[in-house]
């Protein structure tokens, strides 16, 4: 890579992976803390004080109480079979991926998404929580933190808790087999060999046998045996194996590092983001449609959404691409990814489907959350021309007038010049 | 949304934009009031400033359990040693300094220890794992694995103008070299970099032979 560009662009690259790494780590507020330093200027009597305590409570009280409709209690958590929203499905339906893959779906983001033969039911929804069983085959399983919803997912005699993750869930009820890749997130396993629970971490895999008293934990994408480890549980029967008790059929003891090494590998990531990365969009769609676009969606990282975005938007999926871009709004809220998202949705609303009011709102969203970003330039002029062209001449004038200000050799000066010079009307 | 909401909305997207560029002419009052210990004073500095001496951090570092400290640090440097601040106007490029000195400390720090894994599983930190892909974190960890072989100045050099996004100016001014040293330190970085790149399978996108 010797080109300038190429440099920056990878740069801007490894710094998005780093903000979004860093997202409301809160590293800031807490230095502020220990300095000491105090945001606001101290207060000025004792009544003031109280006032701003009893300002902020009942501020903190409000925002409590306005809740998402899926979180409020007593109002029911829906799931949907795919995309179809007009016939919500209740406790005791189930979803079968049939021939093909299978999508069950909340109004939180939450997806799941069954492979070919898998089975799900939906045992029970309560308020914020919904216990779900799959009988059989794979699912994947994708569920946005921080959102109130909490999911419980039988698989035989396992159970998964999950917050907020990304992870692969296999259940093979003839071979008792259970086997988990958690690619993001933690999710707290428990039943048979996990005992009342196994905190697994991203990055790892798992498997396990109800039938065996042990478990075998193994990093992602790594065959090497050093990186293999065993985990026997602390239970009786764990401790009875390991000493090897003549009770307990052959073979079920601690597994060797052999036997762990032997999993098969994980199926490495897709590399249709190699292909859009280089402007191969067609290759890179061929590619994202053999191996299924909502597969392609549950493994991608936030950043590789809005790649997976463009990549629709440039073969005219845009219905698709509008969806990737509110996926990353809503799975990575807060994050340099966001942001973008938010500009790609304001880009697409103006170019696309000529929606001036909706971009501009977009395009708003965007320099509200990164007024100092690498789009903001863009931004303010794209939001300028919403505003002109959507009919906002007042808001467009105080727009021009700020972009002029900012940047005054930008590629809309032109047109910020010509709103900056148009008379108010008389009223 | 009413129609007076939607522009007062856009009206704070305005405002919020229009107060970015952190205004030079505001920072000589604002060293006197901390030199004159008036409340609140303080708290603007570090709000002013602590979103780009973070960044530094991340950038120079990579993904550190000690970022929070050496965050606090250059703060407490910075307050500590204010009133020998000559060009008051100069806050900016100041702080920028004192955090790459205290990056640069730490960055030798950890080449001390360096039996100690930087990316070693237990040191990523807890949030990295909640809120990256893997992907994410493969990617990143290639890459600062790559500059943990490089010197101190080439390390610092390559993150500020390329990661950070610096103007050679100012990276050179921020690591305390002439232009052309920063100029050759950053080719000599690239090249290095390029080398290592070609064999990680996780930078093969950027750095493979397609590239």
């Amino acid at each position: 890579m010797s080109s300038p560009h190429r440099w920056s662009e990878f740069g801007r690259e490894m710094s998005r992976q780093l903000d979004e790494l860093r997202a409301g780590s809160g590293v800031a507020p807490r230095v502020r803390t220990r300095l000491g330093v105090a945001l606001k200027a101290p207060s000025k009597g004792p009544v003031r004080s109280w006032a701003l305590i009893a300002v902020a409570a009942v501020t903190i009280l409000a925002v409590l109480s306005v809740r998402p409709f899926w979180m409020q209690k007593g109002a029911p958590l829906r799931a949907y079979r795919g995309m179809d929203e007009s016939e919500p499905l209740g406790a005791g339906a189930r979803v079968h991926g049939e021939d093909g893959q299978a999508l069950l779906r909340f109004p939180d983001s939450a997806e799941f998404l069954l492979e070919p033969r898998a089975s799900m039911e939906i045992a029970d929804i309560d308020g914020g929580t919904a216990r779900l069983a799959l009988d059989r085959g794979r699912a994947h399983v994708s569920v946005v933190p921080d959102r109130g919803a909490d999911y419980r997912i039988s698989a035989g005699p396992f159970e998964v808790q999950v917050k907020g993750t990304r992870f692969r869930l296999g259940w093979d009820p003839a071979n008792d087999r259970f086997d988990l890749v958690l690619y993001e997130g933690r999710v707290l396993l428990s039943g048979c060999s996990f005992g009342v629970g196994f905190a697994v971490a991203a990055g790892q895999q798992v498997r396990a046998s109800c039938h065996d008293p042990v478990f075998e934990v193994k990093p992602i994408a790594s065959g090497s045996k050093a990186d293999a480890e065993v985990n026997v549980p602390s239970t009786p029967s764990a401790a009875a194996t390991a000493a090897g008790d003549p009770s307990l059929p052959p073979g079920s003891g601690p597994r060797s590092p052999d036997t762990v090494a032997m999993l098969p590998p994980i199926t490495e990531p897709p590399s249709w983001v190699g292909l859009a990365r280089h402007g191969h969009r067609k290759e890179a769609w061929a590619r994202i449609r053999s191996q299924g676009v909502e597969n392609a969606i549950l493994h991608a990282a936030p950043a590789e959404l809005i790649l997976l975005g463009d990549t629709a938007r440039g073969v005219g999926e845009l219905v698709l691409a509008r969806r990737l871009y509110q996926l990353v709004r809503s799975r990575a809220p807060g994050s340099h990814s966001a942001a973008f998202a938010a500009f790609a949705l304001g880009r697409q609303e103006f170019d696309d489907r000529g929606a001036f009011r909706e971009a501009a709102q977009w395009f708003g969203t965007y320099l509200k959350e990164e007024p100092r970003g690498d789009l903001a330039r863009e931004a303010r002029g794209r939001l300028m021309e919403s505003l002109h062209r959507g009919g906002s001449e007042s808001a467009a004038r105080q727009m021009a007038d700020e972009y002029l200000r900012l940047h005054p050799r930008g590629p809309h000066s032109k047109l910020a010049a010509q709103l900056a010079r148009a008379q108010e009307p008389h009223r | 949304m009413s129609k007076s909401d939607f522009v007062r909305s856009l009206r704070g997207s305005a405002e919020s934009a229009a107060v970015i560029p952190f205004p030079a002419e505001g920072d000589r009052a604002l060293v006197t009031a901390i030199i004159q210990k008036r409340p609140g004073a303080e708290a603007l500095l570090f709000e002013r400033y602590s979103k780009v001496v973070e960044n530094i951090l991340w950038r120079t570092l990579g993904p550190d359990p000690e970022i929070e400290d050496i965050l606090h640090d250059v703060f407490l440097a910075a307050f500590a040693s204010l009133d020998s601040l000559r060009e008051q106007d100069a806050v900016r490029g100041w702080l920028v300094g004192i955090a790459i000195r205290q990056a640069r400390k730490r960055i030798r720090k950890r080449r001390r220890g360096s039996f100690i894994r930087l990316f070693a599983p237990s040191k990523l930190p807890e949030r990295a794992s909640d809120a990256a892909s893997a992907e994410v974190t493969r990617a990143l960890r290639a890459c600062y694995e790559i500059l943990d072989r490089f010197p101190v100045e080439l390390r610092l050099v390559f993150t500020l103008r390329h990661f950070e996004g610096m103007e050679l100016t100012e990276v050179a001014a921020a690591c305390g070299v002439s232009l052309a040293t920063a100029k050759r330190h950053l080719g000599r970085a690239q090249q290095r970099f390029s080398k290592y790149a070609a064999k990680s399978a996780a930078l093969a996108d950027w750095f493979g032979e397609k590239s």
